[in-house]
């Protein structure tokens, strides 16, 4: 080991370090139960730094997608969404998704004019929900919520999401498997029917969740309402031909409506502790679709380099606290002064991973997980102190130098040059 | 007859890129488009790309969102809006900051009152501009006329309507509401002027409503004036205020400066009579500041008052 690196990497400080790691496995192991503090929790809990970059600092300028095209259908009716469904299928769209719960029958004659919609059509997609996951066998029971008399004719796609309806809805699952076969998500299958190319390069990623990139809101649709649907004066083939028609509820973000479909998202002005959902499901699967189409995927730092910043990070915090415990020690002013430090540092030291993270997601769309650093940094300075009463009251530990010892190479002696004997012939 | 060829075939493409398009992105209810030259409006909807030249209305209880330079503008009044509005907007908001929009709007004002000739060109061009936006602006077939301050958007409590000239004959004024014709109110008095406590009526924030002065009811050839139309809106000149008040270039102005751009934000978002009350107290607080006097003649001479004006920089 060269001088320099014997200068940064000390045995004490390589143990501490490890010391750190361990105490953070084992922690990982213990399961707190703050069910008393979940009102202060939850709003932490459903908090991601990268928020903050599609709240606040996104830009602002809207831009108009010509692929997909909203129609909010109301408080849905059969026969209303079988006129509609008429309209916009003389207009030749290529996909049509309808995130409408058709789970049960009623009017038979409404019923039989929809089924023969699904069935005159082949581009018809229809949402499901995916129903009892089981644990154990790592699959849902049944896609649930649409009537086998309509999806016989169609396909179809499922609307869950990881989470549930109070948390912020940040990823998404392409495909599922449900017992004995493998379910693709509205949005996924929609896209795949538009552009089949894009589903490839979504199964090339290989992730079993998708972290939704967020970069179009309501108004970056063509949204219809029903009426203007209906009406015959109006030239639906203009404006729906060969794209992506999706159908849903999808009102007007009235204060007395209804909170029907509706997901809270980072779009959200309020970043922490939000009230209102901010989206309408049809719109967080018009985002979904408009990401896949455009590949515009949201990327992860691989584990193990962010595994390696941590480490180097937490070694670099046990490196000074044991060069300033030595230093203030000498001057007798030990733990005063050191904790003051140590506390201001971690403050600073975890701030500054947030921006780091917050800009990294705004200038690259890269995700970097610096929970191991953060939970490092949090333990690193008292840790250190308990290693550092360990190595005093631990025989072994004491044993152990403050440097690794030098390797002093063996000279290798010079070979004696025999003078050539040269015969004077002369 | 070659130059003047060449001299249409470069103008061509100029007055093409005048002319600014917007998409319109949803619509809810009835929204009627008054294409450039056509009588006959046409209902819109989502997808159909609209030229600034033409105009929209509403219905009652209908919305209309179009998109210009990305970004977003919402109409659910039932006025009828020239879509240049949106276009001078949107260009304004797309290139120049607030501090950079106020320091051209005042840069102008000055260069339009360095003279009397400089002010008749600038009241020229404002009514230029206006005429494309208000029905019926312009027409001097009215014998009594009334100032465009009382357009646009009101917001106050209590207004004071004006109008000229002063007669011998009772005036009648005559209140109603734009999109049934349902009237408001009917008042006759003998001066030249009506205040009226717009709160105390029953408005409805946000609707459009118009106001005529007539001297006979059976008569239609007796003197009156034409229907002015404007929108009863109490609390957007407030929203407006607390908007720019959250700009740092608000902050750090000058008091006089920060009155300047109140002022400019009241005229900018349509509230005239706001800025015409406003100029006239500044003025009354700071007579002898010529920035504040020229300032006020250009206003005066947008909303065209240039007797009022011209007197200003004399």
């Amino acid at each position: 080991m060269s001088i320099k690196w014997r200068r940064i990497l000390r045995p004490h400080n390589l143990l501490a370090t490890a010391f750190i790691f361990l105490a953070m496995w084992v922690f990982s192991f213990i399961h707190i139960d703050h069910h008393r503090l979940d009102p202060f929790t939850y709003g932490i809990r459903d908090y991601d730094v990268t928020d903050i970059v599609y709240s606040r600092l996104r830009k602002t300028e809207t831009i108009l997608d010509d692929r997909i095209v909203l129609v909010n259908t109301g408080n849905p009716d059969r026969m209303v969404l079988h006129k509609m469904l008429e309209r916009i299928e003389a207009a030749q769209p290529r996909v049509v998704g309808i995130d409408l719960f058709l789970d049960s029958e009623k009017d038979s004659l409404t019923d039989a004019l929809l089924q023969r919609t699904f069935q005159k059509n082949n581009n018809i997609v229809l949402v499901t929900s995916l129903e009892n996951f089981d644990e154990e066998k790592g699959y849902f029971e049944r896609e649930g919520s649409c009537h086998p008399m309509f999806r016989e004719f169609t396909k179809t796609g499922f609307s869950n999401f990881p989470g549930n309806r109070t948390q912020t809805i940040r990823m998404f699952s392409p495909e599922t498997n449900v017992q004995n076969y493998k379910a693709r998500s509205f949005a996924t299958e929609i896209s795949l029917i538009y552009d089949s190319t894009s589903f490839k390069s979504l199964k090339k990623r290989g992730n079993e969740l998708e972290r939704i990139h967020f970069n179009a809101n309501e108004d970056s649709f063509l949204k219809f309402e029903p009426e203007v649907v209906l009406d015959s004066a109006v030239d639906l083939s203009k404006v729906m031909k060969d794209k992506i028609v999706l159908i849903g509820y999808l009102n007007d973000f009235q204060p007395d409506d209804p909170i029907v479909d509706r997901f809270f998202t980072p779009l959200n002005q309020k970043y922490a502790g939000r009230t209102i959902p901010d989206m309408y499901g049809l719109v967080l699967h018009a985002n979904i679709i408009r990401m896949l189409l455009d590949r515009d995927y949201v990327n992860y730092f691989p584990k193990w380099a962010t595994f390696i910043f941590a480490l180097a990070l937490v070694y670099a915090n046990t490196f000074f606290f044991f060069w300033n415990y030595k230093y203030f020690w000498y001057f007798k002013s030990f733990p005063k002064i050191l904790y003051r430090w140590a506390h201001l540092i971690q403050v600073i030291e975890i701030a500054l991973l947030f921006l780091l993270t917050a800009w990294i997601f705004y200038a690259y769309k890269t995700r970097i997980d610096f929970t191991v650093a953060i939970v490092g940094l949090l333990l690193a300075f008292d840790l250190c102190i308990i290693y550092y009463y360990l190595k005093q009251n631990i025989r072994i530990l004491g044993k152990v130098p403050d440097h690794f010892p030098i390797r002093h190479r063996k000279k290798k002696t010079p070979k004696t040059v025999q003078p050539i004997e040269t015969e004077n012939k002369s | 007859m070659k130059t003047i060829l060449l001299q249409l075939l470069l103008m061509a493409p100029m007055a093409l890129w005048s002319q600014t398009y917007m998409t319109v992105t949803y619509t809810k209810g009835k929204v009627h488009y008054y294409a450039p030259q056509q009588k006959n409006p046409t209902s819109i909807y989502p997808g159909l790309s609209l030229s600034s030249e033409g105009k929209i209305q509403c219905e009652p209880d209908s919305k209309v969102k179009l998109l210009c330079k990305g970004k977003i503008y919402e109409y659910t009044d039932s006025k009828l809006h020239s879509l240049d509005e949106i276009a001078r907007q949107a260009n304004n908001s797309s290139s120049l900051s607030f501090i950079g929009r106020f320091w051209n709007f005042l840069t102008g004002s000055m260069d339009g009152t360095e003279d009397a000739t400089h002010l008749q060109q600038h009241h020229e061009k404002s009514m230029e501009s206006l005429r494309a936006g208000i029905k019926g602006y312009g027409s001097k077939e009215f014998e009594i006329q009334a100032n465009l301050m009382y357009e646009g958007k009101l917001s106050n409590e209590e207004v004071t309507f004006m109008w000229s000239p002063d007669m011998d004959t009772p005036f009648c004024f005559q209140l109603s509401r734009q999109a049934d014709d349902e009237v408001i109110m009917v008042a006759w008095t003998k001066e030249n002027y009506l205040s009226l406590k717009l709160a105390d009526l029953t408005l409805s924030s946000g609707e459009a409503y118009e106001w005529q002065i007539i001297t006979s009811k059976t008569d239609p050839k007796a003197p009156h004036s034409r229907k002015m139309q404007f929108v009863y809106d109490p609390e957007a000149a407030a929203k407006a205020l607390s908007q720019l008040k959250a700009q740092s270039a608000y902050e750090s102005a000058s008091k006089t400066e920060q009155t300047l751009m109140e002022l400019y934000t009241f005229e900018t978002n349509s509230f005239y009579y706001d800025a015409y009350l406003g100029y006239q107290q500044l003025i009354g607080e700071n007579p002898d500041d010529v920035l504040v006097k020229r300032a006020y003649a250009a206003f005066l001479a947008r909303i065209d008052k240039m007797d009022e004006a011209q007197s200003m920089i004399k």
